[in-house]
């Protein structure tokens, strides 16, 4: 199943909101608009689906400006997911190098003469695709990892490391029968089935940030 | 430095000579001298009038003697003429003596009684006479021991001449004293015999008349027992006993000393009369000198009588040199001579303006000098007018400062100038980005609508094309504007803005603009370094205190314009930056927001062109900084700008 990418756009001059819709519609994305910070924010929140698309943000807006929807962005976790690209006016230089800072994809100055916004858009989309489906992979690792119980996980990590049955039985102080049905489980549950793809999988949940730490945890 | 209490500064130009200052003593020393010579010469006059005067009684007294030894020899001769007139003595015995003529002559002159012994002391004879004597002469002359007698012996001789007994007259001396004439003497004298035990034997100190002077006494060669006592009635007078004498003397020194006393006083008081004259004319001069003023008196014929040390200085040349020069002066620029030369011609003509005029002067060594003279008319002390005062101003220093503002602020009015063009592009391309945004999207959007549709006029496609190629020729334009503009501050430099903040202040524009408010700054130290465009940042600094000044105009009270500088970091990233902030305490900013406040051609100043916020928040935003406005915390407004620090202005150079 392959969701609907949406376009949001946030800008508080009517004719600039209304006039990119329409392009970007010619160009036949699916457009959310909206005039301010707040709205776009309550529209988001109402969605119970994952979020699908980028964000386009005018920098200069009030109540709230582009770098502070992006931060709330950022705060619902949207951050690692949509892009965000912000439509800047003269003088906002200073504000839009701290918003890349903080993760924007990129930054295009009124007016668009040079065609850069839709390619942007584009580009955009395409890093959305990827960039959804990486949260996706790693929104299953979590659960497929959460769904270890506690000694598995250790099992796990220690299989990853390349460690043998006896060895690990030794270090868990338990027998190597045992050892072996965890390990078994394990290979069951993260669907993998090597200890060398074990380690790869776990390579990636490092990588995506989610907590694979088992020594907080009770060791009874 | 003067003190009040003892006014004496000045050295006295030269001590007086001794000789002058003891002038005075003169006339008293005179008349002491004056008054000791008369007196040398009275006492001498006197001593040789005593030594004459006793001359004279000396010859009187000899003449008196020589008188009564004559008379004693003129005896002698009688009684030896009777001597030799006896007859022998055997003879002799019978004769009767007192008969004899010679005999009774001498009874008569003198004789009381006359005896002849022989030769072996017998009387022969003797005479003696019975009546008393006739007084001749010297009816004063008193005799007071008439019992004194005195013999007169003469040898008589016999036939052969040898001595054969002798003769014997007594007589009394009060008698020779009497038969002598001393009338020439007793005027004179008192003439007086004394005896041998100092008794007196005759004396005329009789009439009355009191004998004065030193009494001479000489003993008598006549008569071995008796000495002659000469008194003289007058003595020669001393000087001493004259009262007047005395007196006139006494005069004489009282007046001398007087006279001293008083020409000491008058010395005294044309002394210190002349202290005072030479003090004043000192502490004049010292004014005169020390005056910040350039004096000048010129006589009516443009003649310079006196220049002061002032002047001397301003134009480098000494007061030898100028004094009694006539125009043109030497301190003159050769270039305007002519235009100074009919300037003092009016000048003499009593044609000066009297609020001065400006001029240039040439110093000695070349520098020029600008003064202001202010003419005035000389005006002796009978009133009449004789030539022309010269006040002179050197004005250099002032008219430096005047240009150097000026300057400044020319520089400020052009940079002013060309932020507004800066800011009219820029203002305008920011309104034109809005719309020229609308217009690309949606000629850009309709282009690809209408290439859809099927069997569309190809008129309607060429024209659609040509909206969006001309719209984004426009958005090429005013993106170039907008380039430009930002790319206008070029002139950067390190700087601490606090370095800024004071010479803002210390500005006399700012002075005179805010004479009426308090100005507060509270400046951080230690600051980070920006890297500005000073005049830029000290436009937006003196724009924003302006305004607050004008703000506060319309307050009553207190009226603070606090400036302050502060490190801050910025709200998205953390970033260290400069905070600057102009804050009144007036009316306040009355909802208002910054865009409202710096959008073009707004403004509340009647007057105003409404650019000069815009033009701050341009400048700011040119140096990445943020230009924001508020309410302050106790009512007025509250101006801050933001610059990046010198690091973080490279770092975004660099973007």
């Amino acid at each position: 199943m392959r969701d609907t990418q949406t376009i949001f756009l946030c800008d508080d001059d009517a004719g600039v909101r209304n006039s990119l819709s329409f392009l970007c519609r010619q160009h036949g994305f699916e457009v959310s608009a909206h005039s301010s910070g707040p709205e776009l924010l309550s529209a988001i929140d109402a969605m119970a689906s994952p979020v699908r698309g980028v964000f386009v943000l005018d920098v200069t807006m009030e109540p709230m400006s582009g770098p502070q929807v992006h931060e709330q962005l950022r705060a619902r976790g949207l951050g690692k997911r949509n892009p965000v690209i912000f439509l800047s006016a003269h003088g906002d230089v200073p504000i839009v190098v701290a918003a890349l800072t903080k993760g924007a994809l990129n930054f295009v100055e009124k007016p668009h003469t040079d065609g850069t916004l839709l390619p942007l858009i584009r580009q955009a989309l395409a890093l959305e695709e990827v960039w959804q489906s990486q949260a996706r992979r790693a929104e299953l690792l979590q659960s497929l990892w959460g769904s270890l119980s506690l000694q598995q996980k250790r099992v796990a990590l220690l299989v990853a490391e390349g460690k043998l049955n006896k060895v690990i039985a030794s270090l868990l102080d338990v027998s190597e029968r045992t050892v072996e049905v965890h390990r078994s489980k394990v290979f069951e549950k993260m669907g993998v089935d090597s200890a060398a793809a074990l380690a790869t999988t776990i390579a990636d949940l490092r990588a995506c940030g989610i907590s694979i730490a088992v020594d907080g945890e009770s060791m009874n | 430095m003067l003190h009040a209490a003892t006014p004496q500064p000045f050295q006295r130009r030269a001590q007086d000579a001794l000789w002058r200052r003891i002038l005075w003593v003169f006339p008293g020393i005179l008349a002491v001298i004056f008054v000791l010579l008369v007196v040398v010469w009275a006492e001498f006059n006197q001593k040789n009038e005593r030594t004459a005067f006793e001359q004279t009684l000396l010859a009187d007294a000899a003449s008196v003697e020589a008188q009564l030894v004559g008379r004693q020899d003129m005896e002698r001769a009688k009684l030896r003429e009777v001597a030799r007139k006896l007859p022998d003595a055997t003879a002799g015995s019978s004769l009767n003596l007192a008969a004899m003529p010679d005999v009774v002559a001498g009874m008569d002159r003198l004789w009381n009684w006359l005896v002849w012994l022989d030769g072996n002391n017998r009387v022969v004879a003797r005479a003696e006479r019975k009546k008393p004597m006739e007084i001749l002469a010297s009816d004063d002359l008193h005799v007071q021991a008439d019992g004194l007698a005195h013999h007169l012996v003469e040898p008589v001789l016999d036939a052969a001449g040898n001595p054969a007994g002798q003769l014997l007259a007594r007589y009394a001396i009060g008698d020779l004293l009497r038969s002598t004439d001393l009338a020439w003497l007793n005027r004179r004298y008192e003439v007086s015999f004394v005896s041998e035990l100092g008794e007196i034997i005759a004396t005329t100190a009789v009439s009355g008349k009191e004998p004065r002077g030193v009494m001479h006494e000489m003993p008598l060669t006549a008569f071995k027992d008796a000495s002659l006592r000469l008194t003289p009635y007058e003595a020669p007078v001393s000087w001493r006993e004259s009262s007047s004498t005395v007196l006139l003397l006494l005069g004489m020194l009282l007046l001398g000393l007087g006279a001293s006393h008083w020409l000491r006083k008058e010395m005294r008081q044309v002394s210190r009369a002349v202290t005072e004259a030479q003090t004043e004319a000192a502490w004049r001069q010292s004014m005169e000198d020390s005056a910040l003023v350039g004096l000048r008196a010129r006589d009516a014929q443009g003649r310079i009588l006196y220049v002061n040390k002032t002047l001397c200085e301003m134009v480098g040349f000494a007061r030898e040199d100028l004094v009694g020069l006539m125009p043109p002066l030497p301190f003159w620029p050769t270039d305007t001579l002519e235009a100074l030369l009919a300037r003092n011609t009016n000048t003499l003509a009593g044609d000066a303006p009297s609020a001065g005029f400006e001029t240039r002067w040439r110093h000695r060594d070349g520098h020029y000098l600008d003064v202001v003279i202010f003419e005035s008319r000389l005006v002796n002390s009978e009133g009449v007018h004789i030539g022309w005062m010269g006040s002179i101003i050197d004005i250099s220093e002032r008219k430096r400062l005047e240009e150097r503002d000026r300057q400044h602020t020319d520089t400020l009015a052009q940079h002013a100038r060309l932020n507004d063009m800066g800011l009219l592009a820029s203002e305008l391309a920011h309104e034109l980005n809005q719309p020229l945004t609308t217009i690309v999207s949606y000629s850009a959007g309709l282009e690809i609508a209408m290439k859809r549709q099927p069997a569309l006029d190809a008129d309607l496609i060429v024209a659609v094309e040509e909206v969006n190629r001309h719209a984004r020729k426009a958005g090429d334009i005013v993106n170039w504007i907008r380039k430009q503009t930002s790319r206008s501050a070029v002139d950067r430099k390190n700087r601490d803005i606090n370095d800024i903040v004071s010479e803002v202040l210390g500005s006399r524009m700012v002075q005179r603009q805010c004479a009426h408010v308090r100005l507060v700054t509270s400046l951080a130290s230690g600051l980070p370094w920006v890297t500005v465009d000073t005049i830029g940042i000290e436009q937006v600094m003196t724009n924003l205190i302006r305004n607050a000044a004008d703000v506060l105009k319309m307050k009553t009270g207190e009226k603070t314009i606090t400036l302050s500088t502060q490190l801050h970091r910025r709200r998205p990233d953390g970033e260290e930056e400069i905070l600057v902030g102009v804050v009144d305490n007036g009316a306040g900013l009355q909802g208002r927001t910054i865009d409202v406040l710096c959008s073009a051609f707004y403004s509340t100043k009647q007057g105003g062109m409404g650019l000069g916020l815009g033009i701050c928040r341009s400048i700011i935003e040119a140096h990445h900084g943020t230009f924001t406005a508020e309410e302050a915390p106790g009512g007025g407004a509250a101006f801050f700008f933001t610059l990046p620090t010198s690091a973080l202005a490279l770092q975004a150079g660099a973007l």
